[in-house]
């Protein structure tokens, strides 16, 4: 009986841990922390090249330690155990290495600025023409110099909250299991409120059509609040500072259907005409969905339905790409057909 | 036996050189996407490649947190449009690159039909606003007339721009491509700017343009077809100055075309009334299928029952004459179609009827207008 107990006791353990060991950061407490910023006289807040206190004793800011060796060629870090997805890395075959949301190097000189969100910690050289951002429906107050990765000015974390890091406290630590938006720490990628599958297949990225990410969307716009998504979704995030450009009033997308005076998100593709030939997802303009799977689906329905949503990151990507707007395709390319490449997975018949 | 491995080389060249022209799709061989880079395509900013999407629509009227120009009405317009999708007969998205001065690409010259087909390169009218709209054209295709009829028709709305009842922008096609100011040629790939009305938005591929297959032809809708003359010409014939070919297999079948529309009573803002219901079958319009015993002048000299095609008489935009869209050269020769005069109506009839076909016409009601007993629907 005592043995029973035990061997069942285990079990139970061993499953917690498991879970615990998925969700978490992995790894020594001094892999990411340290308690004085010295060992042996030495710095120890330093990664990406940092240097002084940060708070909540890291060893690095946002960029320090996912932005950990620029001139690198891996798109994960290993510190001691811990990986650290690389935002800015200079891997020699890009972009497919690239990480879900591209690579911050884009934009990191001046003439490659309109690839990416400027984002001061990366821009070395700002561009104050992007600012305040395009469709800022909510006065957002974001400015070349203080736009950054986290924070009130920023994308990740707390949004009400001022500071990069004291905006994200505590998330890395979070148990994620079940992305529910209710904290940072619960929310996709730790873009607070927002819902999502991170990939469980290759950690990051988008691979192909079956291993990927998938993203919440909603069958229609709604209106997003300077802190908080509409319906949880990718589009409602970027509708934070983009408003303009996602919600359904007559200055914004214009309603709910055709015929739109702004490109839709947070809608279903049409269920006739062109696209429906739109039936295998596509990383280089993916959909989003409004009931998210389980795993990774390589299968679109385009029924005017719920897995078939037009997003904005069906277009764009996130940080930055190495293509003009942070487009997932080569828009601007001299190639008619090559610039809309991606314009054709949903406009299947403009080709 | 070398011979045959040249034969077959030839044939794995030949099926690479045509499995290259079939990867091209509908909108990269159309004229606004630069026919599968035989021509410039549409081209309104300098970020974009030629025939590039942005160019007529823009994803949300803004660029670098600014709207393109134009910018006048601010804000972003229907379908993504860079301004008003249709306003009036002058005021059109279309138009705003449809016109040979002042366009956003630059000025783009579309000739006439009389120009183009006819031959007459004596006429000045050089764009598509102006085949629409006076001073130049006093008689032309009533845009609003026609918003109004097909709202609610092969998936059109109220919302629809009114050129796309006769063109899918993503799919016409230069006819010939890249020759807009020329009259056409056999020596030019022609090309098919039409969709038929009833067929909007079929994606089935024999559906998506009109003209282009052999069913879709003059010579298909009648044997009878008979092409007239080019201006100032009795050996080069309509539309592209072939003077071997006659009999329609070179000319879109633009009866079927125009009858989707003109095969019923429309309404006209311009004539007050309805139009007449045209009937080209053999029971309608002698001009049509109906056995008129034949014709009497060149090339319509022998006896046979003449069918024919709309763009014989009629341009399909616009028309510097007094009404109905009359084409200023029919069958070789200039028309004056100024008013309902005779003389109006014998500038354009004469072009085939110089012998009067009966006495009545040449006698005391020699002033009598051809149209009291000759027009659409009257079966005479």
């Amino acid at each position: 009986m005592k043995k029973s107990l035990i061997y069942i006791l285990s079990i139970i353990f061993f499953i917690v841990l498991c879970s615990q060991v998925k969700a978490e950061v992995a790894g020594n407490c001094a892999n990411c922390h340290t308690m004085h910023n010295s060992q042996d006289g030495l710095d120890m807040a330093t990664y990406g090249g940092t240097s002084g206190e940060n708070p909540c004793l890291t060893r690095g800011d946002c960029i320090g330690c996912h932005a950990y060796d620029i001139s690198g060629t891996v798109n994960v870090v290993d510190i001691g155990g811990s990986l650290v997805p690389q935002v800015w890395h200079s891997a020699a075959t890009d972009p497919a290495i690239n990480l879900a949301a591209g690579n911050f190097k884009y934009i990191a000189t001046a003439a490659d600025d309109d690839t990416g969100h400027s984002v001061a910690d990366v821009d070395e050289e700002g561009n104050a023409s992007m600012f305040p951002p395009p469709g800022d429906q909510h006065t957002t107050g974001i400015t070349a110099t203080n736009f950054t990765c986290a924070g009130k000015y920023g994308c990740h974390g707390d949004r009400s909250v001022s500071g990069g890091i004291e905006s994200i406290k505590g998330a890395h630590h979070t148990n994620d299991n079940t992305i529910d938006g209710n904290s940072v720490g619960t929310s996709y990628r730790f873009l607070k409120g927002v819902l999502g599958l991170e990939n469980p297949d290759t950690a990051w990225r988008n691979v192909d059509e079956t291993d990927h990410n998938e993203y919440k969307g909603a069958t229609s716009p709604g209106t997003s609040s300077l802190t908080s998504p509409v319906n949880g979704t990718m589009s409602g995030f970027c509708a934070e500072c983009h408003g303009y450009y996602h919600g359904s009033g007559t200055d914004e997308t214009g309603g709910t259907g055709s015929p739109w005076i702004r490109h839709p998100t947070d809608f279903s593709l049409p269920s006739s005409g062109e696209y429906t030939n739109y039936t295998t997802y596509s990383i280089v303009a993916p959909v989003a969905r409004v009931t998210l799977p389980e795993t990774p689906s390589g299968v679109v329905t385009p029924t005017g339905a719920t897995d078939d949503i037009v997003m904005c990151l069906s277009c764009h990507g996130a940080h930055a790409t190495n293509f003009y707007k942070l487009m997932r395709w080569e828009y601007d390319s001299t190639s008619l057909e090559t610039a809309l490449e991606g314009c054709n997975v949903c406009h299947t018949s403009k080709n | 036996m070398n011979n045959m491995k040249t034969i077959f080389l030839c044939l794995v060249f030949l099926m690479f050189l045509v499995g290259g022209v079939a990867d091209a799709g509908t909108y990269l061989n159309s004229a606004h996407g630069t026919q599968n880079d035989a021509i410039t395509g549409v081209k309104r900013l300098s970020a974009y490649t030629d025939g590039h999407c942005a160019h007529c629509h823009e994803q949300h009227a803004s660029i670098g947190g600014d709207e393109p120009s134009p910018d006048l009405p601010a804000g972003p317009d229907d379908y993504l449009l860079f301004s008003d999708n249709h306003t009036s007969q002058t005021v059109n998205l279309c138009f705003d690159c449809h016109r040979a001065v002042g366009g956003y690409q630059g000025g783009i010259v579309n000739r006439s039909y009389s120009y183009r087909a006819g031959g007459w390169t004596g006429d000045t009218l050089d764009d598509i606003l102006e085949a629409f709209g006076p001073p130049t054209s006093t008689s032309s295709h009533r845009l609003d007339d026609i918003s109004t009829f097909i709202n609610g028709k092969w998936g059109h709305t109220a919302n629809s721009n009114p050129c796309t009842a006769c063109h899918n922008p993503h799919a016409a096609q230069g006819d010939p491509a890249n020759l807009p100011n020329s009259a056409k040629t056999t020596s030019t790939t022609r090309g098919w700017p039409v969709t038929l009305p009833s067929k909007h938005g079929s994606l089935v591929a024999t559906d998506i343009l009109w003209g282009d297959g052999s069913g879709e032809k003059m010579s298909y809708y009648s044997s009878y077809y008979q092409a007239p003359y080019r201006s100032g010409s009795n050996s080069a014939y309509e539309p592209d100055g072939s003077t071997t070919t006659t009999d329609g297999t070179n000319l879109t079948d633009y009866v079927t075309f125009c009858l989707d529309c003109h095969g019923l009573a429309l309404t006209s803002t311009t004539l007050g009334r309805s139009t007449k219901i045209i009937d080209w079958d053999a029971s309608g319009d002698y001009h049509g299928k109906k056995d008129g015993g034949g014709g009497k002048e060149d090339p319509y000299a022998a006896t046979r029952n003449y069918v024919l095609a709309c763009t014989d008489c009629h341009e399909p935009h616009g028309s510097p004459n007094y009404r109905y869209l009359i084409r200023k050269e029919v069958n070789g020769g200039t028309t004056n179609f100024s008013g309902d005069t005779r003389a109006a109506w014998d500038s354009l009839c004469d072009r085939c009827h110089t012998s009067k076909l009966t006495s009545y016409c040449t006698g005391a009601d020699s002033n009598t207008l051809c149209s009291v007993c000759h027009n659409h629907g009257s079966n005479f």
